[in-house]
């Protein structure tokens, strides 16, 4: 089943001086699959994710989450599309810092007008199932990087979204920290078969998908599926980045005389 | 967690974020309150209908305006700090009517948080404000009461100002655009644009509005622009399009006309590149770009509160001058020669002012009232008369020939260039059979201001041939040296003669009136001061607040720029200059303002107010410079650590 289909997406910014950032982009998702989305800085990437978290309406060509098109709702109603469909981990986590560890958790659930009673019995599987419980009382100040994303991670799920989308979930930790949070996200996948959707630049991190794709310069570029082993799909996906890496740098041995 | 917790959340965990929210809120509270409780109480409402409760009344209107102001600039600030934290929130799914709700219940807690604090510390503060009011008004002490009206249209105002600002939310925060509101309140250095039509314009509105204040003090001097200002003068509502004008053209200075400024600087290159010219030039564009509107609020605000000083203050030091011009005798009984008390009544003034020790010196005149054919009336006295009476006044005595005759201003202020009767050249009494030529016009009012208009004086044989007489009025006046002291024989003189007697006789004081004067005037001193200090303090939290705000945002370019190698005593001298432009334009703007508002005063006082002008200047510059040393140093002290 699609969960997520994109249609000839394009975006353009400004005025005045135009600028395409997403050119004529397919992209089909299928239930359960976990998918990471690469491509060097300023290749449109984040844009993508944008267009697809629904906050970023495309210029032309159709979003379509399971079978709905979001950007055809009106406000309050994509509002509501979002709290129930989508769950979103982001690199700096954006935990809100006036709320406790669990208080930010159950966000979801306070917006939707949950009962307190079922928030706290599934704030306690969702902690039980990342093993956060020991920091639910506390401040976003008092845990570690690795801790906050996974409170952040705890966050986007608790309300068993349709849809997990993730920008560089894995930016801003050092590398035991972001092994940690992509073995959690494989086997959130592997579980519960939530739908993922992550950029990065890092390819450890996306070694952990089963397929990823490739953009440039706002283009589908390349996209690969992971066979049998992860370490040869790493190194698969180092290939297709040192290839993409060497054309931006310019530096063409041969100009160098 | 539910809603309501999560509101609660917020506010209780995040205080430092909003203390100065709260704060703000508290004082503007507190200053509403107490001035309500003066309003509300029971001596001064009991006098309903008179001036005190109409000055007090708009007092507390202007005091409701600023607190929405200042209120919502706060609000604004601190909303705009907390961008990043709603853009979670919206990402999160949250909807526009529960953003609107979450800040709802954010505001009425911290709102009527602010309401009982404010409300306890106006308590003591109203006290204050009695003591200071029951001393003006020179009543009975006032006393303290239970402020139930003040209490309650102290929390349904602030109710109200709070669901306004709630519902102006969405308009605060994008919520539209959540990418935005993710990358926080850092704002983009897009190119500055201006344009010189609308720095032209802000040129024109602000001369416009000042050349409409001074019209009256420019008549005269060429016929052309003569036509002009009476043009001015004629046109409906002149003080509303003065007004709007110049708050028009103030709007347009900061983000045209400084801008358009300091981008003749920039081109101006031996300046610009000029040490370090160009780091303070450069960013003080985008300063005062972002800062536009809040600068343009401190003007404003800063204006009303220089014109409400100097105005009250003026007022107040000229009002003995003023009442000394208007009457400038202490007591004049004037009868009508119907009355046939007047014998007895000017024995009755002379016996009290005797039995009371007053010396005083007494001057009789009689005048005519004639109506001529055309409707008009005029007033004649005889030369003797008019003599007599202005040696006291200091005036030069005269001679009129038989044909010749003088005229008398009858107000105060007159202009005998465009007086109808101060400005004619020939009179002519009963019916053209007299015909004198004019020779002059008497410097000063000799009765009191708005007594006897159209008033002519002639040689006593011409007087003694007027034959068209409606009315013979005799005029005593009294010259009492001590005349401050004479409230109470006046009271007593009251009690016997009255106001008067229509048609027969009536009879006015100068301690009466520099009575009510007086009063009026320490009440428009106290309101004006009261007013003053809490819009001058309410423009200088808003600077604060703002350069508050951007610190963070400075620090780091500060620091980059001394990582290239700019001296720490460089960096002082380029955060000192941006500070002081922030500081003193408003100031500098705000004065040239007040100059004009004081002009338009002019034309209703007698006496020249400009060196009270200077005074309150002086004093504001000072309490600025005090200000804005104190913000320097603290503002360089915290760079201070971060420098390299």
């Amino acid at each position: 089943m699609e969960i997520l289909k994109l249609k000839h997406i394009s975006k353009i910014y400004g005025d005045k001086v135009q600028y395409s950032a997403l050119k004529d982009i397919n992209l089909t998702i299928e239930k359960g699959e976990f998918v990471g989305i690469m491509g060097p800085s300023g290749s449109g990437k984040t844009t993508l994710l944008n267009v697809i978290s629904t906050i970023d309406p495309p210029t032309s060509g159709e979003v379509l989450i399971n079978g709905e098109n979001p950007y055809r709702l009106e406000s309050s109603k994509l509002a509501l599309f979002r709290r129930s469909k989508l769950g979103f981990v982001f690199q700096d986590f954006n935990l809100i810092d006036s709320l406790t560890i669990g208080e930010n958790i159950v966000l979801p659930l306070t917006l939707d007008g949950h009962r307190v009673s079922a928030m706290n019995k599934k704030l306690k599987d969702t902690a039980a199932r990342l093993n956060i419980e020991n920091i639910i009382n506390k401040r976003t100040f008092e845990v570690s990087g690795g801790q906050a994303q996974r409170a952040a991670i705890a966050r986007a799920i608790i309300h068993s979204p349709l849809l997990l989308l993730a920008d560089e979930p894995t930016g801003n930790l050092d590398s035991k920290a972001a092994k940690d949070v992509m073995e959690l996200f494989e086997s959130i996948n592997r579980e519960t078969g939530v739908t993922t959707v992550m950029v990065t630049h890092d390819p450890r991190s996306a070694s952990y998908c089963h397929r990823v794709i490739f953009i440039k310069d706002g283009q589908f570029f390349n996209e690969i599926h992971c066979g049998e082993s992860r370490q040869q799909f790493y190194q698969q996906i180092m290939d297709v980045l040192s290839f993409l890496g060497g054309e931006e740098n310019d530096l063409y041995p041969i100009r160098l005389k | 967690m539910t809603f309501t917790q999560f509101a609660l959340n917020n506010v209780r965990r995040n205080t430092r974020v909003y203390l100065a929210y709260f704060l703000s809120s508290v004082f503007t509270i507190m200053v509403f309150f107490s001035f309500a409780v003066n309003l509300f109480h029971p001596v001064i409402s009991s006098r309903s209908g008179g001036a005190i409760e109409i000055i007090m009344g708009q007092t507390e209107a202007a005091i409701l305006v600023f607190s929405f102001l200042f209120v919502f600039i706060s609000v604004n600030a601190f909303l705009k700090v907390r961008s990043k934290e709603f853009g979670i929130l919206m990402i999160l799914g949250m909807t526009k009517k529960q953003l609107r709700k979450l800040i709802f219940l954010e505001n009425m807690m911290i709102g009527y948080l602010a309401i009982v604090v404010g409300i306890t510390i106006g308590f003591i503060f109203s006290k204050f404000l009695l003591m200071i009011l029951s001393n003006i008004l020179s009543c009975e002490s006032l006393s303290f009461y239970f402020p139930y009206e003040a209490i309650i249209l102290t929390t349904v105002f602030f109710t109200l100002i709070i669901l306004g600002i709630s519902a102006l939310t969405p308009r605060i925060i994008r919520t539209s655009n959540i990418i935005t509101l993710l990358k926080g309140a850092k704002r983009p250095n897009t190119e500055i644009k201006f344009s010189v039509i609308l720095s032209f314009l802000a040129v024109l509105l602000l001369g416009m509005g000042y050349f409409m204040a001074v019209s009256s003090h420019l008549y005269g001097i060429h016929p052309f622009l003569n036509e002009i200002i009476l043009f001015i003068e004629k046109l409906p509502y002149a003080e509303a399009v003065l007004t709007t004008s110049v708050v028009v053209g103030t709007y347009l200075f900061f983000p045209q006309l400084s801008i358009f400024v300091l981008h003749r600087m920039k081109k101006n290159k031996r300046f610009y590149m000029k040490r370090t010219n160009m780091l303070w030039i450069s960013d003080l564009i985008y300063r005062i770009r972002d800062n536009a509107r809040m600068l343009f609020l401190v003007t404003i605000l800063s204006a009303v509160a220089f014109t409400a000083v100097t105005g009250v203050y003026a007022l107040s030091s000229v009002v003995k001058d003023e009442s000394l011009k208007d009457n400038p005798f202490a007591l004049t009984y004037t009868s009508y020669s119907s009355n046939d008390k007047v014998k007895q009544h000017i024995e009755l003034i002379d016996k009290m002012l005797e039995s009371y020790g007053f010396k005083y010196k007494k001057y009789m005149s009689e005048v005519i009232k004639q109506v001529s054919g055309d409707k008009r009336t005029i007033h004649i006295i005889k030369m003797t008369d008019y003599n007599n009476r202005v040696s006291l006044l200091g005036l030069e005595q005269i001679t009129l020939d038989k044909d010749q005759a003088l005229l008398v201003p009858v107000y105060v202020r007159f202009d005998p260039k465009r007086d109808r009767t101060l400005s004619q050249k020939k009179v002519s009494l009963d019916n053209g059979n007299i015909n004198l030529e004019v020779v002059g016009i008497a410097p000063k009012v000799i009765f009191y201001s708005g007594l006897f208009q159209n008033l002519v004086v002639v040689n006593d044989e011409t007087y003694d041939r007027i034959t068209g007489i409606q009315e013979k009025f005799h005029s005593y006046s009294y010259d009492i040296p001590d005349w401050m002291k004479t409230l109470e024989v006046t009271e007593k003189l009251r009690e016997e003669l009255g106001v008067g007697e229509h048609g027969k006789y009536f009879w006015s004081t100068r301690i009466e009136g520099y009575t009510l004067e007086n009063q009026n005037k320490k009440l428009f001193l106290y309101v004006g001061f009261f007013l003053g200090a809490i819009f001058f303090l309410g423009a200088s939290s808003f600077l604060y607040f703002r350069l508050y705000t951007d610190l963070n945002q400075e620090k780091s370019k500060y620091i980059g720029i001394s990582k290239l190698g700019l001296s720490f005593k460089e960096l002082k001298k380029v955060a000192s200059i941006q500070i002081a432009v922030l500081f003193f334009t408003p100031y500098i703007l705000a004065s040239i303002h007040t100059y004009f508002a004081i002009k338009v005063l002019q034309t209703v006082l007698y006496s020249s107010v400009f060196k009270q002008f200077l005074i309150v200047m002086a004093v504001f510059l000072i309490l600025n410079s005090i200000y804005f040393a104190t913000v320097r140093s603290r503002y360089v002290n915290y760079l201070k650590r971060f420098i390299v």
